[in-house]
């Protein structure tokens, strides 16, 4: 009986075959000899290969899994869809306010109000002006954007206070630069949002600066920009206005990171 | 979004990280493929429908990932070699046995498969699911399931057996 190809013999293999199709298989390899030499093959590559790969089945998952699940803030930072494209920051850079000041909220430390008025954008933390006027990324927030993952936070001592530096996320610009949102918090609660672009000469520009307000809850867990920071240079705006495609996914993030932030020669 | 759906995430990482460590050939590449998938699954987590499969869809945007990420690697040129990629199953180098070896040459037989077969092989071999099942979670006929799983076994029997051209096997029979 020669009517018997690959595919059935691997659905015999594999419990596939209903009863007249499986005793046609039986007949033809009770009948033909090479028969049960075209089986070996299927039977070598069949589910029996799970087992070689069932070491996740058999050890704890990740705590770096467990987080991405858990930890909605970032998560939905690195929303890369077309709604993302639209509005990038609208709906995640609240939500990843919420969750960073949370931790901070659980330290115990008493919120208070970032930047009030009178306070200039080259007294904030980890910012510094050029010579030509030019707000920078001062050196430690500049070697975190450098270097860190989006996601993850460092710590990191800024005018003899001790602060956390957290990306948020990464973009492409449609000059083929890169941008990154990020967080910047100090001991004290005063948190910061950011943009901060990549200069050709390496330094990070900083597009926009806010100071984020954990007490003008807007809705629970949303937190609005403090009050006389927002406006033409928000970080909303200044996303809106760079963004060129979508937020970088993780994989591409790292890959622009280990090539030194070059401008992309093609599309990610 | 409710805590459900996280929690039910949470159940499905483990076969969620079997399917991409028979895919990536590394569990590190496994990890970071599913930390991505669960990034993008919660981003969009307002697309799921519920009442259907979370399980599908959550290994649908597995998939799609694994695509852009070999197309992306192609356009770039860069050699997927995962040779020296797999880790040791134990440091301690009891485990360097015969499994180990097998596991090398299957996952690098595996990574040379064009990415549709790899994927059939993932879904049906590695993760148990049914030919149907399969072809649900790839959207394509089952008779396209089939044939491309038969195909890629073969292949990769050729490979781990005779060290046969495995792209060539592969291909054999033509596109679907």
């Amino acid at each position: 009986m020669s009517g018997i190809s690959d595919e059935m013999l691997m659905a015999y293999v594999d419990g596939e075959l209903d009863g007249s199709a499986r005793t046609a298989v039986e007949t033809y390899l009770a009948s033909v000899p090479e028969g049960v030499e075209r089986l070996r093959v299927f039977e070598a590559t069949g589910r029996g290969l799970s087992s070689l790969f069932d070491q996740p089945m058999r050890e704890p998952v990740p705590q770096r899994l467990l987080d991405a699940v858990n930890a909605p803030a970032d998560v939905v930072a690195f929303d890369r869809s077309k709604r993302a494209r639209q509005r990038p920051i609208a709906m995640t850079w609240p939500t990843a306010l919420a969750a960073s000041l949370t931790i901070l909220a659980a330290g115990g430390s008493a919120y208070w109000l970032a930047s009030q008025s009178g306070s200039k954008l080259e007294d904030n933390l980890g910012v510094e002006i050029a010579s030509n006027g030019d707000r920078l990324a001062s050196r430690q927030v500049a070697s975190v954007l450098d270097t860190a993952a989006s996601g993850t936070t460092t710590a990191a001592m800024i005018d003899s206070q001790s602060a956390r530096i957290k990306p948020v996320y990464t973009f492409a610009t449609a000059s083929s630069g890169f941008c990154r949102q990020f967080m910047i918090s100090a001991q004290d609660a005063t948190a910061f949002g950011s943009v901060a672009c990549k200069s050709p000469d390496g330094r990070w520009r900083i597009e926009a600066y806010e100071a984020l307000d954990p007490n003008r809850s807007t809705a629970a867990g949303k937190i609005a920009p403090a009050s006389g920071t927002a406006g033409p240079n928000s970080v909303e705006d200044a996303v809106d206005r760079l963004i060129d495609g979508d937020v970088l996914s993780l994989e591409a993030e790292r890959a622009v990171i280990e090539r030194g932030w070059q401008a992309r020669s093609d599309r990610e | 979004m409710s805590n459900d759906i996280r929690d039910r995430m949470v159940e499905l990482l483990p076969r969620l990280r079997r399917f991409a460590y028979a895919l990536t050939g590394s569990l590190d590449k496994a990890d970071d493929l599913v930390q991505d998938t669960c990034a993008r699954a919660l981003a969009n987590a307002d697309q799921w429908q519920p009442g259907t499969r979370l399980d599908s869809w959550m290994y649908r945007i597995a998939q799609n990932l694994w695509f852009d990420r070999l197309r992306s690697q192609k356009v770039r040129g860069e050699v997927v070699d995962i040779d020296g990629a797999l880790e040791i199953a134990g440091s301690d180098g009891r485990d360097v046995t015969d499994s180990r070896l097998t596991l090398q040459a299957v996952a690098t037989s595996i990574s040379r498969l064009p990415a549709d077969q790899q994927l059939v092989i993932a879904h049906v071999c590695i993760d148990g699911l049914s030919y149907k099942e399969a072809a649900d979670a790839l959207g394509i006929p089952l008779g396209t399931v089939m044939s491309r799983l038969a195909r890629a076994r073969t292949a990769l029997h050729e490979a781990l057996t005779g060290g046969g051209d495995i792209a060539a096997a592969a291909a054999k029979g033509g596109t679907p």
